[in-house]
């Protein structure tokens, strides 16, 4: 998936849309948009950062999870096979991104599929059709001559914690480096002011 | 995954399951219907299967945008809501229209946050389920669960309702005959003491209700929409700069540079998503765009370039930015001095100006021919100088721009010369100071503003519109496009759009004319509005008596209704008592700027004998009425959907029920007006509603005949007969032109074709009815004003209140909607960080906002902003309610239940200012009749 | 400039205090089973006495650390999954083994102790040992694998883990022989005692060198790591740490243990607060690594939880957490009642002598 974030407008379709298709229970996230403020009046910028499993060629949260239930499926998708599920939340904790909870109505670890019963079925992702300003493009990396391959190829792209050797398949273009990583908010600690 | 999707249809289902208490006594619309539901062909869902999956085609309510939605229904219950593909606000390019529908469901549209999250508002249990009669006093939250029938019966009969003596019933009310006041005729008979208020009337909808209180009871208070209390000077501004349209847009796909004032088109406009997507393929094209806006928006975000105006300054900027253009000689003098359609077209434009046009100075009207002595002129002719002579308008191609003469002993200057000293009153630096910014950011706007041909466009929303010198913006912003000539240019400003087929007939192909032929009986609800708008003052039997000031303004251009103004009137009785107010979707307590106080209005029972309420929910002011008739959600029923302008190719979507009703004792409004119209015998119900044999009997009747209009308009759609039309329409989910047809060569094929206006010669010759003098027909910048014309200070009150809309939330509405709120569960006072430091405020401080007509204030969490104007502080809408199911009420004595997560946040509605001179109102802008949203001062302590 | 986090989702932390409790439980494990080698392996006769009770507080003490693990799962009756389905690469599946095996062999090595059999006790007790320090190295990596987390994400997590294990252990050794002489009327061997306490105060010295090393090397690092040193040193989790971490639990017993060399109350209170801060080591651990948020901005609050067996508030967990260590008390009274923990140096003072003398002369 790439993300072209000039266009992702800070809607949260993405976020709702998931909630509808996937039934994500209240108080748990499988995509979410990230938004902060920056710069000092008047200049200032907001920029987002839409959120979701990377699906990472080196996923962690597989090597972590004591029963295998984290998989890779052959296509990379990183899936939960949810009846070999302890609830150890191991993977979580593995997860950089925070990408994985527990889901509160099931017990179980839960995070994005990249809607794979939509996808299998030759739909996009609920996230990627619904995507007001088409900042989303979903397809297959290995394929070089998808658009989603394409785009990525040709545009600078960058994906969410580089240096853990993950190796995400979500693809951010134009990011800003103060909404891709963890930052000290204001002046609460010092904070990364001036 | 599949278990957690079955565990949610099951709890759904039990949902559904608990609601069944009373039957429908009155065939809902669902029995009656068979013919209007949509077939299911066959149609299968990739995903789910064809088993017990139902996708169904229908239009989206959860903003006024009108996307297209495509449904899909699991044994009953709706499960996931996406983008019709059809719809151009779903897609861009959107499918052909002629896509096969099979074929169609490989294609997904988008849908917005609010969209998406629409599944959530119909199983709802906080619903209002059952018609409810109050039990104790107004507001006392006891309620008694009627039958529909009783509802019907009290509600036409009156009588001793509430043990607290005898009311009027509809009956009673409908006295076409009688005047209301035998001194003051004008003021029309006493069925105009039936007042009716809809909260936000969509179409389908508001024109049967119009059929109903309007041309079927009788009275002329049939509507009173929201739209003042929205943006109503912006409709008002523009029908004084165009000729019957009112509504601008950017033709943003072939735009090169875009002015936005005072809007937020990627969070809010309309339709917002449609603005998004064109607005992201915009940039990446190259375009650029500037934010015109005190507070740093999700548009400012994405912007080239933020400008923090001062609230209520738009105008000095845009008479800056005139400034500036008229001296460097940056305006379209080809495209000005044109003076009829004709010589427009020798210069391949669609529209023309009056520029050149003469006004004479005495009285501020147009010159005329005959007044010019012009030979055979005549009072129709305007007149122009060409070759230093005055001319007829029609007689020539050309005027001077600029003119300063005497014509026939008439002092006169043209409107160009006029509009020139206007903008010359003030120097870039005065207009500058006047928006709180540096001289340069004027004149680099308007120098990049005329940088691009007519690939540009300033439009604005509601922004600077809602302030009490709303209209004037709005009308000096749109004249900005008027220098550049951009008007119907691909790529320039979009006044019409692709419009829509007409669902009430009249056109040609149409099979029903519902509101004429199909009306039988028919009456003609005449007099005086009890809020005065589209009247004039000087026509009142009291401006002979009493001259000016009159007791409480009128507004004879808010074409619109002026929604804040009916309670208050209702409560001094002005200009006449009534007898009963009805409300549909309305919640203007909440809604309105200090409404608040209409409490006291609506609490007594001899201001407003008879209380009725439609509603989904126990909103704000439902909660103190006489009756709560729960109506259907959207996707419960009905309606015929228009876009706006941002779509340039026509589109009728049909909004059709996609599930049955989950709260099966609910009833659409149409269909209870029905009953009411059948018990009352009034013209157009019943068996023969629609001429003889041919019934209006539920809402279906009533939307049959629409959607079959929409269908057979112009060519029609395919279909050899009127039942093979509607299937079709209700296949696709409406009618909809295909994407190519939006261009005509270099303009848009809609576009508006008639003459644009930057001297509003109604403007000056009416004169306000407060302070009696004329209006000004050129753009002007005012300072904020009282209705007396009287410059409100508040000194000592330092910050400024702004208000905004969330981009997951919608007006009032929404605050129950739990996937929307768990977004922001609770909305901050947003406080630029310069002041925060300087007063020593931190994020979470709670935060008392007062302001000079509430010393109550309202409490919220300070959030601390770079992106706000120093001097600003932000709350947006849709929290802090008081009611909406944050508190229970009690139903035959049993507790209703709440949620906590709904009263959460602040509003910053109640402290609003209210006007100093008639006090029970808030301030105003007199000629749009926009409510002020933008104009209170307020004192910020913290708690 | 200022960055203000508008809008981000902070999934709460993975694990609460039950898990702040596993490794507390499994270090004194580790750290009781080590001593309780002192004698059988090392030949450190007089450490012979708090032998028997030291193995029995190192099983028990397992089997509350397995408790905790079973009550923050959210689904422990797929339990079984762990044992069937091994993934080598998970710290935590292993973590599942080494529990296993070491519980097994501690039985063993404990029948053989309190059957007397000290050459098999020997022998089990060093093939124990390194599998009791596998045990709760493991349990430092299962924290210090895992990249996203900045305190966790250290080599120092294992050796860390295991030092301070050795020092709970020692210290709760302290504590327990102590009481006994105090309130059980057991005549403690102060020799052993004071000996314990010179061990003990050599352990946390290293302990501290490892904790410095551990924040200079934060301090140096990037910005996440830079964030965390601050929220141990000067923001959240400066009383937990500075103060009862590093001073009360580390700092002051050091100092009392030097300064009261031959004190047995000095001591006493010296390993409770060796113990006080060594569960706030644990916390400080857990805890405030998931404090840095992984991906937003600031801090994670300690209310978001992650569900466990027992649900999502802060009081099941203090309720589970201390129903454990209670039935650990309960399970200790037990054994100390039906165990005859003391007997050994009394009753087989001959048997005692000799393994002393072989002992020597192994030497």
């Amino acid at each position: 998936m790439v993300i072209d974030l000039r266009k992702c407008v800070g809607c949260h379709s993405c976020a709702v849309a998931c909630k509808s298709e996937n039934n994500v229970p209240l108080g748990v996230h499988r995509s979410w948009v990230k938004q902060i403020e920056k710069g000092t009046y008047p200049n200032v910028a907001m920029p987002m950062l839409p959120r979701l499993c990377n699906h990472c060629t080196n996923p962690p949260c597989v090597k972590a999870c004591p029963t295998k239930a984290s998989y890779q499926r052959d296509d990379g998708v990183i899936m939960i096979d949810t009846k070999y599920c302890i609830g150890c939340k191991a993977c979580i904790a593995a997860c950089p991104y925070d990408a994985r909870f527990i889901n509160p109505k099931t017990m179980l670890a839960d995070k994005c599929s990249f809607c794979d019963h939509r996808v299998d079925e030759g739909l996009e992702p609920a996230c990627i059709s619904t995507c007001i300003g088409r900042a989303r493009i979903f397809g297959d990396i290995d394929d070089p001559e998808s658009e989603v391959s394409r785009i990525k190829n040709t545009n600078n792209v960058v994906v969410l914690k580089h240096e853990a050797r993950t190796l995400p398949n979500v693809f951010y273009i134009n990011p800003d480096s103060d909404v891709m990583m963890h930052v000290t908010e204001g002046e609460e600690q010092g904070g990364r002011t001036e | 995954m599949n278990i957690s999707r079955r565990t949610f249809l099951k709890s759904s289902a039990v949902l559904g399951g608990a609601a069944v208490g009373l039957p429908a006594l009155i065939s809902a619309s669902k029995e009656s219907t068979p013919d209007m539901a949509l077939e299911n062909k066959g149609l299968s869902d990739p995903v789910e299967g064809k088993d017990n999956v139902e996708i169904k085609y229908s239009v989206c309510l959860m903003c006024h945008s009108a996307c297209g939605i495509r449904a899909k229904i699991k044994d009953g219950v709706l499960i996931k809501i996406d983008g019709n593909p059809y719809h151009p606000n779903c897609m861009e390019p959107h499918i052909p229209f002629d896509t096969d529908p099979a074929e169609a469901i490989k294609y997904v549209g988008s849908v917005c946050v609010k969209g998406q999250a629409g599944i959530k508002e119909i199983y709802d249990p906080l619903r209002i389920k059952h018609p409810l009669k109050r039990a104790g006093p107004r507001g006392s939250g006891k309620w008694q669960v009627i039958t529909w029938e009783q509802a019907v019966e009290e509600i036409v009969e009156g009588g001793d309702l509430f043990g607290e003596g005898h009311v009027d019933g509809f009956r009673d009310i409908r006295d076409l005959d009688t005047p209301i006041n035998p001194d003051a005729p004008e003021l029309g008979s006493k069925a105009n003491q039936l007042c009716v208020m809809v909260g936000r009337a969509e179409h389908g909808r508001k024109e049967f209700t119009d059929r109903f209180f309007k041309s079927a009871f009788g009275t002329v208070n049939y509507r009173n929409d929201h739209t003042s209390i929205c943006e109503t000077s912006h409709h008002v501004g523009l029908d004084l700069c165009l000729d019957g349209k009112h509504h601008i847009k950017p033709d943003i796909i072939n735009s090169e540079y875009i002015l936005w004032f005072g809007t937020s088109p990627v969070e809010a406009n309309f339709p917002m998503q449609t603005l998004a997507r064109k607005l992201m393929e915009f940039k990446a094209r190259g375009g650029k765009m500037v934010v015109i806006d005190p507070r740093f928006s999700n548009t400012a975000a994405k912007a080239d370039q933020w400008v923090p105006i001062k609230p209520g300054t738009d105008a000095a900027f845009a008479l800056g930015m005139m400034r500036y253009i008229i001296e460097n000689g940056r305006y379209d003098t080809e495209y000005l001095e044109n003076t009829t359609k004709d010589a427009a077209a020798n210069d391949k434009h669609k529209t023309w100006g009056d520029a050149t046009y003469l006004v004479r100075l005495d009285d501020m009207t147009m010159l005329r021919a005959d007044d010019a002595g012009i030979a055979d002129g005549t009072h129709d002719q305007f007149v122009v100088i060409n070759g230093g002579n005055p001319v007829a308008f029609d007689s020539v191609e050309h005027g001077d721009l600029e003119t300063d003469t005497t014509v026939n002993g008439i002092a006169c200057k043209s409107v160009f010369t006029l509009l020139k000293e206007r903008v010359n009153e003030k120097t870039i630096e005065e207009y500058a100071q006047i928006c709180g910014m540096e001289s340069e950011v004027i004149e680099q706007v308007a120098y990049e503003f005329t940088e691009h041909g007519r690939k540009v466009c300033a439009d604005f929303y509601r922004g600077p519109v809602q302030h009490t010198n709303g209209t004037y913006n709005a009308r000096s912003i749109a004249i900005l496009n008027f220098l550049v000539g951009n008007v119907s240019w691909k790529g320039g400003c979009e006044a019409h759009g692709g419009s829509h087929w007409h669902e009430t007939g009249g056109k040609s192909g149409n099979p029903y004319n519902l509101a004429k032929e199909l009306h039988p009986g028919k009456v003609n609800a005449t007099g005086v509005p009890i809020e005065r708008h589209k009247v004039k003052y000087e026509d009142s039997t009291e401006f002979g008596k009493n001259g000016y000031p009159a007791r409480r303004p009128w507004f004879p251009f808010a074409y619109n209704f002026n929604h804040q103004e009916v309670i208050p009137s209702i409560g001094m009785e002005y200009p006449y008592p009534i007898k009963a107010l009805v409300l549909i979707k309305a919640n203007p307590n909440y809604s309105t700027p200090a409404g608040r106080i209409y409490e006291e209005v609506l609490k007594d029972t001899k201001k407003v004998p008879l209380l009725i309420t439609f509603d989904t929910n126990y909103g704000e002011t439902s909660a103190l009425t006489d009756y709560i008739l729960p109506d259907r959600k959207y996707l419960e029923r009905y309606a015929t959907p228009h876009v706006a302008p941002a779509v340039l190719t026509t589109v009728s979507g049909i909004r059709t029920p996609v599930v049955d009703p989950v709260y099966p004792d609910t009833m659409i409004v149409e269909d209870f007006l029905i009953q009411v119209g059948k018990r009352m015998d009034l013209p157009g119900y019943g068996d023969n509603g629609f001429g003889k044999g041919d019934p209006l009997n539920t809402a279906a009747d009533w939307y049959n005949k629409c959607f079959v209009n929409i269908a057979s308009e112009g060519d029609g759609v395919a279909g050899f007969t009127e039942e093979e039309r509607l299937q079709y329409v209700l296949a696709r989910g409406g009618r909809f032109e295909d994407y190519e047809k939006a261009y005509s060569g270099k303009y848009t094929t809609h576009g508006y074709k008639k003459q644009v206006f930057i001297y509003s010669e109604k403007l000056a010759k009416q004169k306000d009815s407060m302070t009696g003098k004329p209006y000004d027909g050129l753009p002007l910048y005012q300072p904020l004003m009282d209705c007396m014309g009287n410059e409100v200070k508040d000194a000592g009150y330092d910050f400024h209140l702004n208000t905004y809309k969330q981009v997951y939330h919608c007006q009032s509405r929404t605050a129950h909607n739990e996937w929307l709120m768990e977004i922001l569960p609770e909305n901050p006072i947003e406080i630029s960080a310069a002041d925060g430091k300087r007063l020593g405020i931190r994020n979470g401080d709670m935060m008392k906002v007062t302001s000079p007509t509430n010393a109550e204030g309202v409490i919220g969490r300070a959030q601390l902003r770079e992106g706000l104007r120093p001097g600003v502080i932000n709350i947006s809408h849709h929290y802090g309610h008081w009611e909406y199911g944050s508190k229970p009420h009690k139903e035959n004595g049993a507790d209703t239940g709440s949620a906590s997560y709904i009263g959460k946040g602040v509003s910053g509605n109640p402290v609003m200012r209210l006007d100093p001179y008639l006090n029970d109102v808030t301030l105003q802008d007199p000629i749009g009749g926009s409510s002020s949203f933008y104009d209170t001062k307020v004192k910020l302590v913290k708690v | 400039m200022t960055i203000t986090s508008l809008y981000n989702i902070d999934h709460g932390m993975a694990y609460g205090l039950i898990i702040v409790a596993f490794p507390f439980f499994t270090g004194l494990s580790a750290g009781s089973f080590v001593v309780s080698t002192l004698s059988y392996v090392f030949g450190q006769e007089r450490y012979k006495p708090i032998a028997r009770t030291s193995v029995v507080l190192a099983i028990i003490l397992l089997f509350m650390a397995l408790l905790t693990l079973f009550a923050d799962m959210t689904q422990p009756a797929n339990f079984y999954w762990a044992i069937f389905r091994i993934n080598p690469y998970s710290m935590f599946s292993l973590a599942g083994i080494l529990i296993g095996l070491y519980l097994l062999m501690s039985l063993i090595y404990g029948y053989f102790i309190f059957n007397d059999n000290a050459p098999k006790a020997r022998i089990m007790g060093i093939l124990s040992i390194p599998v009791a320090l596998a045990v709760h190295a493991d349990t430092g990596f299962v924290f210090g694998l895992n990249y996203g987390t900045p305190i966790w994400h250290t080599a120092l997590m294992p050796v860390l883990f295991v030092v301070s294990a050795i020092v709970s252990g020692l210290a709760l050794l302290i504590v327990l022989t102590v009481i006994k002489d105090r309130l059980f009327s057991v005549v403690a061997d102060k020799e052993t005692v004071y000996s314990l306490g010179k061990l003990l105060a050599a352990f946390i010295l290293v302990d501290l060198f490892l904790i410095f090393t551990d924040l200079v090397t934060m301090a140096y690092s990037g910005q996440e790591e830079y964030d965390a040193m601050i929220l141990l040193t000067k923001g959240q989790f400066v009383v937990p740490f500075v103060g009862i971490e590093i001073f009360l639990g580390a700092l002051i017993p050091v100092l009392i243990l030097v300064l009261a060399k031959k004190n047995l109350i000095g001591h006493f209170i010296a390993g409770v607060l060796v113990v006080i801060g060594v569960f706030a080591m644990r916390y400080n651990v857990v805890i405030a690594g998931q404090t840095i948020s992984k991906t937003g901005t600031g801090l994670v609050e300690f209310t978001g939880l992650t569900p466990t067996s027992f649900g999502y508030s802060h009081t099941a967990e203090i309720l589970v957490v201390i129903g454990i260590f209670a039935l650990g008390v309960i399970l200790f009274l037990a054994s100390a009642k039906y165990l005859n923990l003391d007997v050994v140096p009394m009753q087989a003072n001959e048997k005692t002598v000799t393994s002393t003398e072989s002992g020597q002369g192994g030497k």
